[in-house]
């Protein structure tokens, strides 16, 4: 690599727009340039925003999300646990947003009755894995984002090979089980987690840093006695909860306040209210 | 005294109409709960006025009571 080659390019390839008080640069060129350079896309992606050239995919972020956050969100490394409903949002959103580095984990393969609510699923993906699914669906969007995929169920056994090359953890899984053995590993390997749980018309959220108090009591029950079992998911409770994931995330992985420590947000889709409930 | 009840997913079934329950001074969210006839080992936790609360806590007039039972769909 020729570092200062690239950074002449960069500039080089980089253009105005109105308004904006930094150049831009379209994909076609940067993904150019490190093709030349024999960089990660992702990599180059930090590049540029370190020497606050702005890809033009995230013109529409700024100003509520500055370039120095941007970069934060480009240098980020997140776990996303299940590609199921909340993760599909979740990995949909970050993608978009400009994560630089998600690790998806997920064992399941698509059936009919996820096609309510699990925006990556497709008909023609049916018995297809789900991590797959989030690994295309990422590259379809942005090629910036970096993408590596896990197609097990994680076991506790996993956990201490991929935290600590995490910033962050999303708990998006599907039932109450193994919630409480990932956010005790998050704790012990002092990552945050920002997790979602939906049943019906009830969706909460809630972020955990080591040490803080946790929403764990509304998972102690068997894996088959989470009220999801009877009520089922539905698509708007579960993209709305993992809206509020990603906010909380977005918030985080750039130096910001996250809203939901040691509290739960609660959404009654029923009838449409929402609060933050101190645990 | 009168609380405010809200009963949440599988729970819902259970929530007074409109809301509101006569309680004798004094009484917990655990006495609520049987007025109510929710099987105890269904609620997995309790919020009194937006916080976390035991369910032996005393309750207050006015009180708002949040019921939950376990949640872990995604």
């Amino acid at each position: 690599m020729h570092p200062g080659g690239f950074v002449r390019e960069l500039a080089r390839h980089s253009h105005a727009l109105d308004r904006y008080p930094f150049p831009c640069i379209q994909d076609v060129h940067l993904l150019e340039l490190a093709r030349k350079y024999s960089i990660q896309p992702w990599q180059a992606q930090v590049n540029a925003l370190e020497n606050q050239i702005c890809p033009e995919r995230y013109i529409r972020n700024y100003k509520t999300m500055s370039l120095d956050m941007q970069l934060d969100l480009a240098r980020s490394r997140v776990l996303v646990v299940g590609a199921g409903g909340l993760g599909g949002y979740v990995i949909e959103l970050l993608v978009r947003s400009g994560a630089g580095q998600l690790t998806v984990a997920d064992g399941d393969e698509f059936e009919l009755s996820n096609l309510n609510r699990q925006i990556l699923g497709t008909r023609d993906l049916t018995g297809k894995p789900k991590v797959e699914a989030a690994r295309k669906r990422a590259m379809d969007i942005n090629p910036f984002t970096r993408v590596e995929t896990c197609g097990t169920y994680l076991q506790p056994d996993d956990l201490p090979g991929l935290l600590p090359e995490t910033d962050l953890v999303l708990d998006c899984l599907g039932g109450v089980e193994f919630r409480q053995e990932l956010l005790q590993a998050a704790g012990l390997h002092h990552r945050p987690l920002v997790t979602g749980f939906v049943a019906g018309n009830t969706g909460l959220a809630s972020t955990v840093f080591p040490g803080d108090q946790s929403p764990a009591a509304f998972w102690q029950a068997d894996r088959d006695q989470g009220a999801e079992i009877a009520l089922g998911n539905v698509a708007y409770t579960v993209s709305m909860i993992a809206t509020i994931q990603v906010r909380e995330a977005i918030h985080i992985l750039t130096g910001q306040d996250p809203c939901l420590r040691n509290r739960v947000f609660l959404a009654d889709m029923h009838t449409c209210s929402f609060q933050s409930l101190e645990l | 005294m009168q609380v405010q009840v809200s009963c949440y997913a599988t729970l819902s079934p259970f929530s007074p109409q409109g809301g509101l329950v006569d309680l004798d001074p004094g009484s917990t969210p655990a006495d609520l709960i049987r007025h109510l006839e929710i099987p105890m080992d269904e609620v997995k936790i309790i919020f009194v006025n937006g916080k976390s609360a035991d369910p032996s806590t005393r309750l207050n007039d006015q009180d708002r009571v949040g019921i939950f039972p376990a949640v872990g769909g995604g």
